[in-house]
Parts: structure tokens; sequence; C-alpha cells
């Protein structure tokens, strides 16, 4: 008989950060030794991660995979599934299936090139993993700039991090938030991220990839102005984040039109986001 | 040739009554309720009906179930164990017609796509489909039109066609059909009388509807055309369509538990429900009735044949019958097909005509 492919591993939460007053990460380890030593992934991969009893969400592997022995998860508390990983501590288990779905060719086609990141709000979850990915092995690419734009200062995830790449001189970073988002004591941009980008200097060429993701209006609206820029559209990088519940190509709700999210993206280039229908 | 073999009315209701006794056998076959025909699992005390032109459900429970458990699991105070879900269970599903079993290539594709969802795969290879060629047909048939037939044998292993009032020629299309009948030889007849007034319907009786080349080619260039929100104002997202549809495949996980234990289910989902995809931030790509529907035929006859070569539709019309609001599949589809044609049309300079 064939396996089971709804089967997941099981894994113990060995750390929770809260990332904003409903955004949680949650790091993961393999209950199983063999598990843990067969298991890989790449960057911008994702799972379906099981509070068991509520059921199973979707989210990205946002820890890189260049550090091994764990996987990180980032979710925002919604509905049933999130509310009830939310209530779980360290040391509880939870299932993963996965890693499902293609990922950013960072070690081939991002090499020797200058990389920018953009993105809003939660998107910066799996732009985070990629980040990482290229930081871990930061020789290997040009310059490094991060874009990142939320609602609200109180909307910011991963803020340690965010003052971890600050001080880092190999790292470009522009914060920004949403205007009437900021705080008195806020010292970074105001405004929205495709405004904010187009009026950073930032310049692209053939030579530099620039990985995009937020929530759909915003990546729509960032697109355009990459190209501007000067991004060539086959260098810009996207996730798609629709709805999913299989990962595998079966469950039928998360294509845009032939293009089946979780088994042909979820990363998709400008280039050929174009071709597809504009329903995403 | 090899000799023919018959089976009557009664053999039939024998032969399904003796496997419903049988131990790990599940039986489908038609059932009538309040004067509508339903594919039922069977118990001892339901009785099959022949008096049906076709069942307002399809086949596809019998191999997709509406409700299905994929894994259970016990949660002690510091451990999670899972045990898998055993799938041996023999299945016999008799009265569906061609249109029914062929579905069942088609959800094949996308079942063994990549990643193989056993739960059908498995399904289906512990099966025997008995399927009843048809003997009439209605307004909201089009199995031609999709190069199937009312007499057609794909995805059966056994084709049952009427001989007589009371009896059936059997053909084995599969070896699995063939080894049936000859494992369960006492049911069959080697000879029937053969009444004149069967076949009652062959593939000429049911007219073709519309050119299904040309609602793909349709489909690709008019994502954004107002058409579609006409020809679907009707719909309430009722997914009643979706639900009857034997090649309809799509569904959503969930757990059911309790405390200490629960159950994880594949359940029936359709594109055509509002919440399908819609987007924990609130935001839909599909919000809309007609964007929705739209999502439904453009799946069918255009994204399924990109993946997997083949239309995901078999014209057996349940969409039609069962709609609450009188949409009818094969007009939205002829509508689609015409304005292609007329597209063509006018876009031939002037010089040329």
């Amino acid at each position: 008989m064939e396996e089971n492919i709804y089967l997941p591993y099981l894994m113990r939460i060995s750390d929770i950060i809260d990332e904003t007053y409903d955004t949680r990460t949650l790091r993961l380890e393999f209950v199983s030794d063999e598990d843990k030593k067969n298991f890989s992934f790449k960057a911008g991969q994702f799972g379906l991660y099981s509070a068991f009893s509520a059921g199973e969400s979707t989210f990205c592997i946002s820890s890189p995979p260049t550090r091994k022995d764990y996987i990180e998860c980032t979710f925002r508390v919604i509905g049933r599934v999130t509310k009830a990983l939310r209530n779980l501590n360290i040391g509880d288990t939870i299932g993963f299936r996965g890693p499902y779905g293609n990922f950013f060719p960072v070690s081939d086609e991002f090499k020797g090139k200058n990389v920018l990141f953009v993105a809003g709000g939660i998107g910066l979850a799996p732009v985070r993993c990629v980040i990482w990915n290229v930081l871990d092995l930061r020789d290997d690419f040009k310059d490094v700039t991060i874009l990142y734009g939320a609602r609200s200062v109180a909307d910011l995830v991963y803020k340690r991090e965010l003052t971890e790449w600050e001080k880092r001189k190999d790292v470009k970073l522009i914060r920004t938030v949403d205007p009437g988002g900021e705080t008195p004591e806020w010292d970074g941009k105001i405004g929205f991220v495709p405004t904010v980008l187009e009026e950073s200097g930032i310049k692209g060429n053939a030579n530099s990839v620039a990985v995009v993701c937020g929530p759909p209006i915003m990546i729509k609206l960032t697109i355009p102005v990459l190209k501007k820029l000067g991004f060539l559209p086959d260098k810009i990088y996207t996730t798609l984040e629709n709805k999913m519940k299989c990962g595998l190509g079966k469950c039928g709700r998360c294509n845009v039109g032939n293009f089946y999210v979780c088994k042909h993206g979820p990363v998709i280039t400008a280039e050929k986001l174009e071709t597809l229908p504009a329903e995403y | 040739m090899t000799k023919e073999i018959f089976i009557t009315q009664k053999g039939i209701k024998d032969l399904l009554n003796d496997f419903l006794i049988k131990e790990n056998t599940e039986v489908f076959g038609p059932v009538m309720k309040d004067g509508l025909s339903y594919i039922s699992k069977l118990t001892p005390q339901t009785e099959i009906t022949f008096d049906y032109f076709i069942t307002v459900n399809s086949i596809k429970e019998a191999l997709f179930p509406r409700y299905e458990p994929i894994l259970r699991y016990n949660i002690s105070k510091d451990n999670i164990n899972i045990t898998d879900i055993e799938l041996d269970k023999k299945i016999i599903v008799f009265g569906g017609h061609p249109c029914d079993a062929a579905s069942i290539p088609l959800m094949d594709k996308l079942f063994g796509w990549d990643y193989k969802d056993r739960f059908y795969l498995e399904r289906e290879k512990n099966s025997i489909i008995i399927t009843l060629a048809c003997e009439e047909f209605d307004k909201n048939c089009f199995c031609t039109t999709l190069g199937y037939s009312p007499r057609g044998e794909i995805g059966s292993d056994i084709l049952l066609e009427r001989v007589n009032d009371e009896t059936f020629r059997a053909k084995a299309v599969t070896e699995k059909g063939g080894k049936f009948i000859e494992e369960n030889k006492s049911y069959f007849t080697p000879q029937a009388n053969i009444d004149k007034k069967y076949p009652k319907i062959t593939d000429k009786d049911i007219p073709i509807k519309f050119n299904k080349d040309n609602v793909k080619k349709w489909i690709e260039k008019n994502f954004e055309d107002p058409l579609w929100e006409k020809l679907t104002s009707n719909c309430v997202s009722c997914a009643a369509c979706t639900f009857a549809c034997p090649t309809c495949h799509c569904f959503d996980i969930t757990d059911d538990a309790g405390m200490w234990k629960g159950i994880r289910t594949k359940n029936w989902d359709a594109c055509t429900l509002p919440v399908f995809t819609l987007h924990a931030s609130g935001y839909n790509p599909r919000e809309f009735y007609w964007q929705r529907y739209r999502q439904r035929i453009s799946h069918k006859y255009s994204y399924y044949v990109d993946l997997f070569s083949a239309i995901s539709c078999t014209g057996c019309g349940r969409c039609s019958r069962v709609c609450g609001v009188g949409m009818n599949i094969s007009e939205i589809l002829k509508t689609i097909s015409d304005a292609y044609t007329s597209q063509m049309e006018s876009s031939v300079p002037a010089s040329s005509k």
C-alpha cells in the first residue's frame, strides 16, 4: 500500500517568541532522531502545522535551511488552529507535514548578485528565511538590502532581528510604518512600502534580484516599482500565499489559473506571475 | 470471441446481498428515497431499485467518501500517538452509468499526481465497478459532446447492457471484472432472450451541444470578460453542483476530536463556497459568486486540461439537474463556445471575408 501522505511528523516546541501582540514564533524540534537526521528543506518551502484536536494550518518555514536541528514558524492568531497553537507551551507536541512546494534559487540564481528584500507585515516570515540563508553565506552575495514595513510599530515582527540587521555593516535596512502607525519614538520611515521603495534610491540591474512578500495588494503595487527601478521581471521573486489544506496538489483551493500554488509555487517570478489570471 | 454471459435483476440483487453479509465488503447501489434515486451504501435492509434513469448523486462517494478519516490519534499528558488507517475493504459499486465510471480515470490523475493519495487509489484498487449502460437520457445529458458514450466502457470493470426487461448482458471490461464474473459465476446465466427493443439509445441520440475545444480557447483568453458575470448571475453558491458532480474532488481537512483522542478527516468541500479560498487576513481572491463559478468551469475545461490533458467533466448533467436556480451547464458551455466562434469571426480581417 502507498504510504499515507497525510501523516505528520511529531515535533516538540523548544522555544516560543511573541513577535507582536497577535503574532508568535514557535521553534520546533523533531521528536524522532531519525526524522531529524533525514529532514531537509530549502528557503521558501512551507508546511502544514497541526495542533492536535484543532486541525492543520499552512505556514512557511521561517527559519533558514542553513540552521539545522530545528525549524521555526511564525503565525498570527486568527482562527481555531492558530488559537490552539498559541495555547501550547514549551515541551508540547505538534504535528508537521512538509516541506512542500518550490523554493528560492538562493544557491544558484542569487549567487554573486545584489539581493533586495521587500517585506510587509507578517510577509517578513518567508523573507526572513531567505535573509538568514543569505546572511549565513554572506560572502556568496554582493549588497544585501532589506526594506520592511508594517501597518504600525506594534505590528513589526522579528524586532530583535531587525535591531541585529540594523547594526550589521554588511546589510542595509530600511524600516517603515504606514502613515498613522508611527509612535513618537519611531526613528524609521513613515509611508507605504511601494512609496518608500520608490524614494529609497535603490537601483536594480541585470545583476540584482529582489524578493517581495506581503499582503497581495502590496505585492501588486511593489512589482511595478521594482521594474521601474531597473529590476528584471525574471529576477523579481515573490511567494503566493493562497489558502491551502493539503499542500500536496489535491484539495483544489490554492490554484491561480493552472498554477497550483502548493506544487508549482509558492515561489514565483514577476515574469511568470504576469501570465496568470489576476486571481490572487 | 468469448462466450456471452448474462445476469438477471434478481441475480444482481442476490449477488449484492450475499456480498453484504460477507465481512470486509462495502456495497453501493441505487436506492429509492422519496421518489428519487441515490447511490447509497447498502445494508441488508435496503432494497435496490432498477426503476431509475440516473441517480441524483454520482458513484463518487464510494471511492471518495464525503467524510473520511485519514488518521487517528490519542493525546496523553506528554505525548501524541498517531495511528494510521487501514484500507482493506473490498468495494462493490453497482448502478452507476458510463458517465459515472468515466470519472474514475479522471480522478486517478489528480489523486495519483506527484504525491499519491492512497485513500482514493486504494479504494479504487479494491473496488469492482459494475455499470449500467443507459437506456434513457434527458436534456441535461451531454456525454457525447465530450467524447463519451451512453454505452461506454471507460472506468468500468463490468458493463451491463439490458437485453430484456429482466436481464442484462455482462461485459467484463477489465481483467478484474472478468475475474469477478468467474468467481461469482453462479449468479450469472449463459442464456437470455434478446428483446429487440433494446438498446433503446445509442450515441447518435444524444445531441452534441457545444465545441469543447472552443470552450477552452475562450476561457484562456477571456478571464476578465463580463460574460462570466452574466452567465452565472443566478448562482447562489449552494455547492449542490459540486457535490453531485462525479469529478469534483476538492476537499477540506479537519480534526474531529475530544480532549484525549481524535480523528483527522478529509471532507468534501466546494470551490463555489465563499470560505473556500478566504485568507486568514479576510482577503478573498474569489469574493463573488461569478468568480467562484468561473473557477469551477475554468478548472474543469481549461486548468485540468493543462495539467492532466483531460477535461474534468463527463457530461452527466447532474449539476444542471440539482441546480436550485436552473443554471444549465451545457447551455453555459454552449454560450462560451459560441462566444469563441463569434470572436474568431469578428477578428478575421474584412479583406479576407
